[in-house]
């Protein structure tokens, strides 16, 4: 279960990120972001993972407060909350299966057990057929694929999503939104911060609206618009 | 672990430049402090051998009989600051005389035994008691003169002294700025990796993962520094000791063997290690924060 208690978050010149945001999101939930560029969807993710800390109120993950979590379990934590960016941040210089297999190699995995679930993770997200392709032979859809597959590889509990759809074609985002539902179905509870108007509506989940850094809606089975 | 070394051997590529100026520097200032070692060794047993030579010379009245002087011999034996005496008989006096002017004739005509003074060759447990020997001596009216060569001992120890002083100095300044290009570089290596660094924590990588590469990088500069500099004295020493030996005849230095080498190149890739280390945790502490 994941958390917000009356967090804002402050930064030095006084702009706000944050402004008293609370809510909670129950383990195997499917959960949109919605709002404007600037509205603190990022922030809300990056505080999952404790890129970012509140300057007030506190992120829970199960019983865990996140801000308090000392920083050698950082690691532990990124591992349990797998974290896909609109802009994939692939290694370069990597392969598809080093790519994933790097976010197991730094935990000292075994190198066959890596060999195991990395064929096992590329298969499920359908690059089983690219291992050996380097990001920059790869479609946009299938750079986010890999970005997906490498979140997925520690089993987290939760998958957050900073516009995964962001940076791609329409039938690519479409196969990544599948991807996500999928993974949602097999129990992984998955967050969205999408602008994707389309992929909201036809999905019919929880929408989260933020604007200005504050909770403006949310509805179970929202759409991108109050009223579209 | 092999891992680890093939990221850090990524990175020392990536860095080339870099990576030649901080060795050569490292391998300037362990070459230094190498050169350092040795000198104030040679001047260690210098000093060793010039404390161990070093003595008071009682020269009695050329009258003076034998029985005379070897009773002040005893009562001088008996003083818990004197290490040994030898007495200097008239002869004695005279045959060492001979045997410094063999080549020179002229200087040996009409010589006799007569004309020179017995005495007493005094030295002390510890060189520092010499002047006060030196003092009680000038005062007994049977001796007619002492000699006491107290200023090239004194010179020297504070020569000495000088150089542990200047060299301790000059091998902390040097082995910081070797700390700090260590530093430097790997901070640019890092800064290099900014975005892989990132990801890394990103996906969960623990601060070991991320560190150990900078770190590795940093012992491997200094390993290979240390080892440049060895190699650097083993050639150029044995080719500097002939034409420098002269200045040092008469001294004797001990002997090194393998073994001592071998100790002394380990200790050299000792220090490389350890500058290297030290440098590399400062930029990865500084650089690397979580």
């Amino acid at each position: 279960m994941i958390r917000f208690d009356n967090v804002t978050k402050q930064y030095w010149d006084g702009s706000c990120a944050l402004k008293d945001v609370s809510l909670q999101i129950e383990p195997g939930d499917f959960t949109f972001l919605v709002g404007p560029s600037g509205a603190g969807k990022t922030t809300v993710l990056k505080m999952l993972i404790k890129e970012e800390v509140p300057t007030e109120g506190d992120v829970y993950l199960n019983e865990y407060s996140i801000p308090n979590l000392k920083s050698k379990f950082i690691p532990k934590l990124r591992r349990e909350v797998g974290i896909v960016f609109q802009d994939f941040k692939l290694l370069p210089t990597r392969n598809v299966f080093e790519n994933v297999a790097i976010a197991l190699e730094v935990n000292n995995t075994r190198d066959d057990e890596i060999k195991n679930r990395v064929a096992e993770i590329l298969s499920k997200v359908g690059l089983t057929d690219k291992s050996s392709h380097f990001p920059a032979e790869l479609s946009g859809g299938e750079r986010q694929r890999v970005a997906i597959a490498r979140a997925l590889v520690h089993s987290p509990i939760v998958l957050a999503a900073d516009e995964p759809t962001g940076m791609i074609d329409p039938v690519s985002a479409w196969e990544i939104m599948q991807l996500l539902s999928k993974i949602n179905d097999e129990g992984t509870t998955v967050i969205v911060a999408t602008h994707n108007i389309d992929i909201v509506d036809s999905f019919k989940k929880r929408v989260i609206e933020l604007k200005d850094g504050q909770i403006v809606r949310d509805e179970k089975k929202g759409k991108y618009h109050r009223h579209g | 672990m092999g891992k680890i070394f093939k990221r850090a051997f990524i990175s020392i590529r990536r860095h080339g430049g870099l990576t030649l100026a901080s060795v050569v520097m490292m391998s300037t200032t362990i070459l230094a402090i190498s050169l350092f070692v040795i000198t104030a060794w040679v001047s260690n047993v210098v000093l060793q051998n010039l404390e161990a030579k070093a003595e008071i010379t009682a020269f009695f009245s050329p009258d003076s009989k034998e029985d005379a002087v070897l009773s002040a011999k005893k009562a001088l034996e008996s003083n818990s600051r004197v290490l040994g005496i030898k007495y200097v008989s008239k002869d004695d006096a005279l045959k060492s005389y001979q045997d410094q002017h063999q080549t020179e004739p002229t200087l040996l005509e009409n010589i006799t035994a007569n004309i020179f003074p017995p005495s007493l060759e005094i030295r002390a447990k510890d060189i520092n008691d010499l002047p006060s020997i030196y003092e009680e001596l000038k005062t007994q009216p049977q001796i007619e003169d002492v000699v006491f060569y107290k200023d090239v001992v004194e010179t020297f120890q504070s020569w000495v002294k000088a150089i542990r002083i200047g060299g301790l100095s000059l091998i902390g300044f040097l082995g910081f700025v070797s700390m700090l290009m260590i530093f430097l570089t790997l901070s640019i290596s890092i800064h290099a990796s900014a975005s892989e660094i990132d990801i890394l924590k990103l996906i969960g990588a623990t601060k070991g993962y991320v560190r150990s590469p900078f770190i590795v990088q940093g012992i491997v500069y200094g390993t290979v520094s240390a080892l440049i500099a060895a190699l650097i004295l083993t050639i150029v020493l044995p080719l500097s000791i002939p034409k420098i030996a002269p200045i040092f005849q008469g001294i004797d230095f001990p002997s090194l063997s393998y073994v001592t080498i071998g100790i002394a190149v380990a200790g050299e890739v000792f220090l490389g290690m350890v500058l290297g280390a030290l440098g590399s945790l400062l930029a990865v502490r500084r650089y690397l924060r979580y």
